[in-house]
């Protein structure tokens, strides 16, 4: 089993974000994390709210980041970049 | 999880310590300045989350509410109002802890369809029975499930016999029969019989992981009417800073710096866009996951919208209002057993693969007849089946006796066909012995789902292949306002194209076979969809389960969640207008705006969560408020 980190930078496909930054963010995040975690394979999904970043620990013999991606456009994200060294 | 646990420690702490503040101060304990410092640093260590969550927000380049509370927050600590600003704090984050609670159950209903899947399956490898991890099964191994236990995989019964409950999948509390060559599928829960089952998808592969997967992505698409709320949220903060910047100067002006902030901080305060923006999306969170419970999958925001507007429903009959597997439901003998009559058309039947072939051999193997095989056998296409056991020749078709009509035979052919069943006469050496028919049978609650759509004042019509008579007897049986009979696939098409001239069309199909039907309607509603990754993934609506009366549930349940939607747009904007009035003229202190506030997001919040709850009321039987 090898565990890999994948940071990706995301937005919602449609939509503007809340403009309390409150509820409507943690709102999103429980529901992306558990649809994350339900992927077998996903041991940690950390979503970001603000920094639209969403930090994912997988096992590379169960998962792979295409797979991980095309969940995340089915749940209405788009992918903007991979994160790395993006602020 | 962890947001709310700690949500709620945090509420704990705050309340505790702005209490033994306040008590300190009326007993006269502690001196007064010693105790503002208290209550200061309370107020400022327990809202560490909503000031740091603001900045950040800032430095991303977002203006939100979370600074406005910031702001209001450290104006009152500099005016010296320290208890009004611990108890703001507090007023925010029991509010938070508990919307957070909420939002948590709500996307939580969802979590009792992942629940239903066991982990471990026993099976049977190199002879040996052993217990494995569900994701280690291989597809084609024997799955052993005993009495009570819970199906792990989903695949075919290669043995066994027993009644497992699908409500997990379907909605549907009866339990269905399965025996030798009957699917199954995970999630479900085995009855009072042993099964063992041949293992064709695992873990994510299985319906129950696809229905999860739909559910979610289901429960992330908006509803068209998000955009209107969207329209005022985008406005809202430029909004908020004008309004607050012209009370702080005019109340400044005219009345003084005091009253200016205590005006301007519950301005801030008041000002809540979340009722606006959650609105929405936790109805439509709410109304997915009721429908979900009930082997429902509403295919995100816009069917909502769609399904409540439904005047009428088109409905394909065979296999939707019909079972659509023919049985033989009458047995007419001239003179001989009825038992014979059967057993001779069995033999004649028995090498065919017709439907109605099987419907016969079905028949005779409940009657406990034994088949021999015919001698010879001979398939007329479109008139009958010609058949030899011996030296008997058996005819069975009424294509086959167009020269030895007699008047007896006619009046009781007749007689079936207008019941809508298909007469099957039977001739052994040129004499008719009996007349068998055949029909598809309309399901039990055909007439409660038809009944239902009428009291919702839906137009129902069905639409069928088969011909004038059958469907106009079956129709009248069911009591459908319309019927198309003998249509071809692409004619049922037509159908709808037209009936969408008038109105919104729903229309209810297999999902299978009619497909393009569905597909050309405004909402096409897949039923029986559990068997079919097909018909999950491209119907509007899927109904798991068999159960009709489901369409009316859902057009009630998409009713109740669009009211609720405008009715919580409403009222935030209602209760934002109220708030901000009353802070403007100085009538709402800083503590009563923030509960003012909180209370108005909570009320949003929980009125769409109460989705989740609703019911049909008793069956069928009563309309629903």
């Amino acid at each position: 089993m090898t565990v890999e980190k994948l940071t990706l930078k995301v937005a919602k496909a449609e939509g503007a974000s809340c403009a309390c930054g409150s509820c409507g963010d943690s709102f999103q995040k429980m529901a992306l994390e558990r649809a994350l975690m339900r992927i077998s394979g996903i041991s940690k999904a950390n979503f970001d709210a603000i920094a639209s970043k969403v930090k994912i620990e997988y096992d590379t013999q169960k998962v792979n980041p295409p797979k991980i991606t095309e969940r995340l456009e089915k749940l209405g994200y788009r992918i903007e970049n991979t994160g790395d060294g993006v602020s | 999880m962890r947001e709310y646990i700690r949500g709620t420690a945090l509420f704990i702490v705050t309340v505790v310590s702005t209490v033994t503040s306040w008590l300190m101060l009326q007993a006269s304990i502690a001196y007064a300045s010693v105790t503002s410092i208290l209550l200061a640093l309370i107020a400022i260590a327990c809202g560490y989350t909503i000031y740091f969550k603001a900045l950040r927000l800032l430095f991303h380049g977002r203006i939100t509410v979370q600074l406005f509370v910031t702001i209001a927050i450290a104006a009152s600590i500099a005016a010296g109002y320290y208890i009004p600003a611990a108890t703001v704090v507090l007023i925010i984050l029991a509010g938070t802890a508990l919307e957070d609670y909420i939002l948590y159950r709500t996307r939580g209903a969802i979590e009792k369809l992942v629940n239903m899947s066991p982990k471990i399956a026993l099976i049977r490898r190199d002879g040996k029975e052993v217990e494995v991890s569900v994701e280690d099964v291989r597809l084609g191994e024997t799955v052993l499930v005993k009495p009570g236990e819970k199906i792990p995989v989903d695949g075919t019964v290669v043995s066994g016999y027993s009644a497992v409950n699908q409500a997990a999948i379907t909605g549907e509390s009866m339990p269905a029969e399965k025996t030798k060559g009957d699917q199954v599928f995970a999630g479900t829960m085995n009855g009072n019989g042993a099964l063992e089952i041949k293992t064709e998808k695992i873990a994510e592969d299985t319906t129950i992981s696809h229905i999860i997967h739909l559910v979610e992505e289901a429960q992330e698409k908006r509803a068209p009417i998000q955009n209107i709320a969207d329209r005022f949220t985008t406005y809202f903060v430029p909004f908020i800073s004008t309004l607050a910047a012209i009370v702080f100067t005019a109340t400044y002006v005219l009345v003084g710096l005091q009253q200016a902030i205590t005006r301007t901080v519950s301005i801030l305060l008041v000002a809540c866009p979340c009722a606006l923006s959650l609105a929405v999306p936790i109805a439509v969170v709410g109304a997915i996951g009721n429908a979900s419970m009930n082997g429902i999958i509403i295919k995100g925001g816009t069917n909502i919208e769609r399904v409540k507007d439904v005047k009428s429903v088109a409905i394909d009959k065979t296999g939707t209002l019909t079972i659509g597997e023919p049985k033989v439901v009458e047995i007419k003998a001239l003179g001989n057993r009825s038992k014979d009559v059967v057993k001779y058309a069995a033999i004649a039947e028995k090498f065919s693969e017709h439907p109605i072939s099987k419907a016969v051999i079905t028949k005779a193997a409940a009657l406990g007849v034994s088949i021999p095989d015919p001698t010879r056998f001979r398939i007329v296409p479109g008139r009958g089946v010609e058949a030899y056991y011996g030296k008997q020749e058996i005819l069975i078709g009424k294509g086959m006796t167009d020269m030895m009509v007699t008047e007896e035979m006619d009046k009781v052919a007749s007689e079936f066909e207008n019941e809508g069943k298909t007469v099957l006469p039977v001739i052994l050496d040129k004499h008719l012995i009996g007349v068998i028919a055949v029909a598809d049978t309309i399901r039990e609650n055909s007439r409660d789902a038809i009944d239902g759509l009428r009291r919702l004042g839906i137009k129902t019509v069905m639409l069928t292949g088969d011909n004038m008579r059958a469907a106009k007897s079956i129709a009248g049986q069911i009591g459908v306002d319309e019927f198309y009979a003998e249509l071809l696939p692409e004619q049922k098409v037509e159908v709808v194209e037209k009936m969408k001239n008038d109105n919104v069309v729903a229309m209810v199909g297999d999902g299978v076979n009619d497909a393009p039907a569905l597909a050309n309607a405004d909402v096409g509603f897949a039923m029986g969809a559990a068997g079919s990754d097909v018909a999950i993934e491209t119907a509007d609506v899927a109904l798991l389960g068999d159960d009709l009366t489901k369409v009316e549930y859902t057009i009630k349940l998409s009713r109740k969640a669009f009211s609720k939607m405008k009715m919580n747009i409403a009222f935030s904007l209602a209760w934002n207008a109220l708030g901000l009035t009353l802070a403007s003229l100085g009538l709402l202190a800083p503590i009563l705006a923030a509960l003012l506030q909180e209370a108005g997001c909570i009320s949003v919040v929980v009125n769409s969560a109460l989705l989740l709850l609703y019911k049909q009321a008793d069956g069928s039987k009563r309309p629903i408020v």
